[in-house]
């Protein structure tokens, strides 16, 4: 591959020891193998059992002993390649190659023009693919709202095309409907030009999920062996929340996570050894409160942080969650939540952490601005995972020397050579001094970010479809607004 | 006495509110009494508390159990007293599986003393309709977490409109607000579980 | 005692790269050296086996003679209260969070207007942060406009000491006069010079200048608190790109030097002395060349200082996050998480200006102190990890629960959630009905609730019955 999206190495977090890690995966072992989790999909339930799984049918009981889980991680790709449309756009994941994108799925935006909460539409899919295309340190697209002004039949085809047609990198998605998901297939391979080539270069792939806890039902684990029967990449996350849906203690949260997670990979292995399939989670808490999911709290990230030291474990790349806040409106909550839920677990090495931009109140609204802040909060997050580049030229010993006590650094060469390297140079924050920010009309980051997405959205041009292509999308799926 | 099952309830002693319960019927209160007085009240002031942010929701869950546990004692003692606020007939909408929201409301209903129904998830208007006719609840609760499952949200408030008129119907979850419940003419939208005891108390006056 | 909470998730720089580091700043001070502006302190190093160059006031040391003095100093230092509960045991990978400053400006807490800080906002600000409990010492934020340069030392710290029983730390502004005074000041309250020396109630920041290079006046005061036994930190504040190099390790391998070299000269005045490893790395505005305070850069290099100070085994004093912002905004909020969060996480010890500035630090806000002490507690959260135990894997509870079950009303949820999960003040948690019917109300008018509740309900600690009165007698120009 000549150029692939720009890679940053995390992994230095660690929310626990290593010796922890074997005694969570023992734990989850436990559970596999004597709980066991509850699959009400029949057809699932069969491909377990005649796998040799323990499986009570009358009770929707799936029992999955340590030799098939085992078997199953050993046959996931510990390498999943995810390509945009564009090869300056592919993914590679593996080991601890860290990338943020966007996440939901949302039913509301705040509108950019008015400021206040409205539906989410199909106008919205674009725009928001059109703005990861535009912002840098966004590294895909996992399709971030529900059009509302579509039918429930056109969902699927509607935020697939949408999505393409606004962004070249990575697209992926969850799915609302069986034949929804099969027209987004269909719509995937006359882009791609066929399944081979679609196949060899998978720019879309799904999100099935598990539900909490230890329970996979009918309806998603339908798309999920219909997605690997054809061949397209898939995360099964789980979304426990501690102490409502997983018991309160982050530990045994990371564990039901991590035997969620584990059965739906299972599930895929069986039907395909070496699918790729990455570990999945969307874990947080219940605010103790108000009984709500909460999606910036801080717990959030140090569960992503421990699936990531599990995922790293079983050597399987993982998807999972960073960068929400709970606030209305992207304010100084806004910030401290997101920059901290993103820094963690990027610094833990999370692949795939999605949900990382313009997401507010529980994962249930976007904000345009808050996506052009949060390309900055990502931006600086890298930087920190980046970390200190320690060599003779960067030292610079010679040139402390050269320089002299009381000296300065400002017009020397080697200044102007390395600050480009060296600094993380934002766009949004204001750096000026009191006097220029009072005279240039005193604008909050708010106030500029929304300036600086109108123009994306105004001026940028992303690859989009050929016409011929166009054309013949529209004509075969009626339903395309 | 009273004072006593009214605190240990609030601390959410089982075993302390049931000696205490036990203690008062020894001494000769009445049944309705200690049900209204103390298990009622407690749980009164901890909706309260709870709505204040002084109270956590498994603190209040296990003062829920806590006056369960003294509820078990009075209740076959009452003789066709109802003592019941009021009855409540909940689930999940058609199409969604999400109930954790809806395991809240009906734990935090029973816990301010109603009786409550659970239909589970994925329930259908048929269902709804059935369990209405046979339980004769003051309200039905729906519940919905995905969009998608909105319209099976109407479609069900529409049908007990239809056929069983006498019936209040109260909303809630993550995508349905104050304005689709007027629009779909719901009886009521609650934000969250302490305001849906709230709304149904309101509801049955 | 408080021992801070322990954390190594981030670190910047390898094993090998903090031995380069080691080595280059080894070289600096041996080769580039210090100028060192103050004929005592040329001839203590002189007296002690240092290179020095009287003519140009040019002290340099062998990494054989750095290491030496270097071990002299402890390892720990504990940083003393009012309270045995605030006494601060400062050692390697032991992170603290404390304010920081001193602004000359302050966001008047009624009117919201800026305006020229006073002494009482120093009084009230020592108030507000003893109330606040993840700001664990108190480091002098404001400098009071309305007194006479003489009279604002022992003012300045007295304000404080009344109003906190946390740690006092602050600099020195009414030169040798009111140095004296203020150790004359301290060990009054303390009970003594012994007493002092024994428990210090506080710590002085003295300056040094980058690069390399110590004031006269400066190493004045360090000669009179070394001997008084107060904790002092000698922080240099480099700006990469203006006083340093533009690289990061380049401004690494500087401050290492510059920090060492105030150690360096506490132990040749006396060995054994508590000084701190001290470092306010800084960067350029490469459009303005002002320095900035919220670049990311600042927590990367702050994290990897921890690295160094624990190398060295050394107490550290360094800086977390201050905003450039003006207003309590997003980038508000994102810039002081990320430069409290990155240093904190590799185990940075006492970290200065964690809380309260605004502005570059041109300013702080009363209201700012409770919005980052709510961030300072998720970062709190974040260096405790998850726990790994049988009880906390709770498989046994699972297995009870079991598949599709809930575990709200769980005795384990009851007993774990407190410990667990933090609970903010002041973030909005309530979803959009709620939060709409309410009033639309943010964190921040939450944040000034909160204010409005500790300055009408907390009292701290009083002093002892008569101390104000002694005090007033021995310092007529004391402000009470």
């Amino acid at each position: 591959m000549s150029k692939v999206f720009q890679q940053y190495q995390g992994g230095s977090n660690k929310v626990f020891p290593g010796d922890k890690v074997k005694e969570i995966h023992e734990a989850s072992v436990h559970l596999m193998e004597k709980v066991g989790v509850k699959v009400h999909n029949p057809r699932a339930r069969q491909i377990f059992a005649d796998h040799g799984a323990q499986v009570d049918h009358g009770e929707a009981i799936v029992k999955i002993p340590r030799s098939m889980l085992e078997d199953a991680v050993a046959a996931a790709p510990s390498r999943v390649l995810l390509c945009g449309r564009e090869e300056k756009n592919d993914l590679v994941l593996e080991g601890t190659n860290t990338y943020l994108g966007t996440g939901g799925t949302v039913l509301y935006t705040l509108d950019l023009d008015t400021g206040e909460r409205r539906p989410t539409e199909v106008r919205d899919v674009a725009g928001y693919a059109k703005m990861t295309d535009a912002l840098e340190n966004v590294a895909f697209f996992v399709i971030n709202c529900y059009p509302q002004d579509v039918a429930t039949e056109d969902v699927d085809v509607n935020r697939f095309y949408h999505s393409f047609a606004n962004t070249s990198k990575h697209v992926m998605g969850g799915i609302y409907t069986m034949e929804g998901l099969k027209d987004v297939i269909r719509l995937s391979e006359e882009i791609a030009g066929g399944k081979a080539n679609l196949l060899a270069r998978p720019f879309v792939s799904f999100i099935t999920l598990i539900m909490s806890p230890l329970v996979m039902e009918v309806t998603y684990t339908d798309f999920l062996m219909e997605i690997v029967r054809y061949g397209l990449p898939l995360t099964t996350p789980a979304e426990p929340l501690a102490g409502a849906t997983a018991p309160v203690t982050l530990a045994g949260t990371v564990t039901i996570n991590n035997v969620e997670s584990l059965a739906g990979l299972v599930l895929a292995q069986l039907i395909r050894k070496g699918h790729p399939t990455l570990y999945g989670t969307t874990s947080s808490i219940m605010d103790m409160v108000t009984g709500t999911y909460m999606a910036g709290a801080i717990e959030s990230a140090l569960i992503n942080a421990g699936c990531a030291q599990m995922a790293q474990y079983y050597e399987i790349p993982i998807y999972a969650t960073g960068g929400m806040s709970d606030s209305k409106i992207p304010d100084c909550q806004a910030g401290y939540e997101s920059a901290a839920t993103a820094m963690i677990v990027a610094l833990a090495g999370a692949n795939y952490i999605h949900d990382a931009f313009g997401l507010l109140e529980f994962c249930t609204t976007l904000s345009y601005e808050k996506m052009v802040i949060d390309n900055e909060i990502v931006g600086m997050a890298l930087r920190a995972v980046r970390g200190i580049e320690v060599n003779e030229e960067t030292i610079a010993a010679d040139i402390i020397a050269e320089v002299g006590p009381g000296g300065n650094f400002l017009a020397h060469r080697h200044t102007a050579g390395h600050v480009r390297k060296e600094f993380f140079f934002p766009r949004v924050a204001d750096r000026q001094m009191r006097r220029d920010w009072e005279a240039s009309g005193s604008a909050d980051t708010a106030a500029r970010a929304k300036v600086m997405a109108e123009e994306i959205l105004r001026e940028h041009r992303p690859l989009g479809f050929a016409e011929d292509l166009e054309a013949l999308l529209r004509k075969n799926y009626a339903g395309i607004k | 006495m009273i004072q006593e099952i009214y605190t240990k309830v609030l601390a959410g002693e089982s075993d302390g509110v049931r000696s205490a319960v036990q203690k008062a019927l020894d001494e000769g209160i009445k049944p309705s009494k200690i049900i209204n007085d103390a298990l009622i009240k407690a749980m009164d002031e901890v909706g309260a508390r709870m709505k204040s942010g002084e109270m956590y929701v498994p603190e209040v869950l296990i003062a829920a159990e806590a006056m369960k546990a003294g509820l078990g004692l009075v209740k076959p003692l009452l003789e066709g007293e109802a003592y019941a606020v009021g009855k409540v007939v909940i689930g999940t909408v058609a199409g969604d599986l999400h109930d954790i929201g809806k395991n809240l409301v009906t734990m935090l209903l029973e816990s301010s003393g109603f009786e409550v129904i659970d239909l589970g998830v994925d329930a259908s208007a048929e269902v709804f309709l059935e369990a209405a006719g046979k339980h004769k609840p003051q309200i039905v609760g729906l519940s919905a977490l995905l969009t998608t499952t909105m319209a099976s949200m109407e479609a069900t408030v529409k049908a007990l409109r239809e056929k069983a008129p006498g019936i209040k119907t109260m909303i809630g979850g993550a995508p349905v607000s104050q304005q689709f419940a007027d629009e779909i003419g719901a009886g009521g939208y609650a934000p969250d579980g302490a305001s849906a005891v709230d709304l149904a108390k309101k509801l049955i006056q | 005692m408080n021992y801070g909470r322990y954390s190594s998730c981030y670190r910047p720089l390898s094993t090998n790269d903090i031995e380069a580091i080691h080595k280059a700043s080894m070289l600096i001070l041996g080769k580039t050296g210090f100028i060192v502006d103050n004929r005592r302190a040329l001839e203590l190093f002189a007296g002690h086996g240092a290179g020095v160059d009287f003519e140009k006031k040019i002290v340099r040391v062998e990494e054989e003679w750095a290491m030496k003095y270097l071990k002299k100093a402890p390892a720990r230092i504990i940083l003393y209260g009012r309270e045995e509960k605030h006494n601060l045991v400062v050692e390697a990978d032991r992170t603290f969070f404390g304010t920081g400053g001193t602004a000359l400006n302050i966001y008047d807490r009624q009117t919201g207007q800026r305006r020229p800080s006073l002494l009482s906002d120093l009084a009230e600000i020592a108030a507000l942060i003893d109330a606040l409990d993840h700001i664990h010492w108190y480091c002098l934020p404001v400098y009071p406009t309305e007194l006479e340069k003489e009279d604002v030392d022992i003012n300045r710290y007295y304000s404080a000491i009344k109003n906190t029983s946390k740690h006092i730390m602050g600099g020195i502004y009414g030169g040798h006069h009111g140095a004296r005074d203020l150790i004359r000041l301290a060990q009054t309250i303390a009970g003594g010079a012994e007493e002092l020396k024994k428990r210090p109630l506080i710590s002085v920041i003295c300056c040094t200048i980058s690069p390399l290079k110590l004031e006269s006046r400066y190493v004045d005061f360090i000669f009179d608190l070394v001997e008084a036994g107060i904790p002092i930190a000698t922080p240099c504040a480099p700006i990469a790109g203006a006083t340093s190099p533009v690289t990061l390790a380049g401004t690494l391998a500087q401050i290492n030097a510059e920090a060492i070299f105030g150690i360096l000269l506490s132990q040749v005045i006396r060995e054994g002395a508590p000084a701190m490893y001290s470092v306010v790395p800084t960067t350029a505005n490469m459009k303005t060349m002002e320095f900035l305070f919220g670049a990311v850069e600042n927590g990367i290099m702050n994290a990897a200082c921890a690295q160094m100070a624990a190398y060295y085994k050394l107490p550290l004093y360094s800086t977390g996050g201050v905003t450039e912002s003006k207003v309590f905004d997003v980038q508000n909020g994102y810039e002081k998480c990320l430069n409290n969060l990155l240093p904190g996480a590799a185990g940075a010890q006492l970290i200065h200006n964690a809380a309260g500035q605004i502005d570059s630090s041109m300013a702080v806000a009363y209201e700012q102190y409770v919005l980052d002490n709510e961030i300072l507690g998720a970062i709190d959260r974040v260096l405790q990890g998850i726990e790994v135990t049988p009880e906390t894997l709770a498989a046994g509870m699972i297995d009870e629960v079991g598949p599709g079950g809930h575990f709200l009303a769980q005795e384990h949820t009851l007993k774990h959630m407190h410990r667990e999960l933090y609970m903010p003040p002041t973030a909005v948690r309530r979803n959009y009905s709620a939060w709409d019917k309410g009033g639309r109300k943010n964190m921040i008018d939450y944040a000034r609730e909160e204010m409005e509740r500790v300055f009408s309900g907390h009292r701290p600690l009083p002093l002892p019955e008569g101390l104000e009165e002694e005090l007033k007698s021995q310092f007529p120009n004391l402000i009470v």
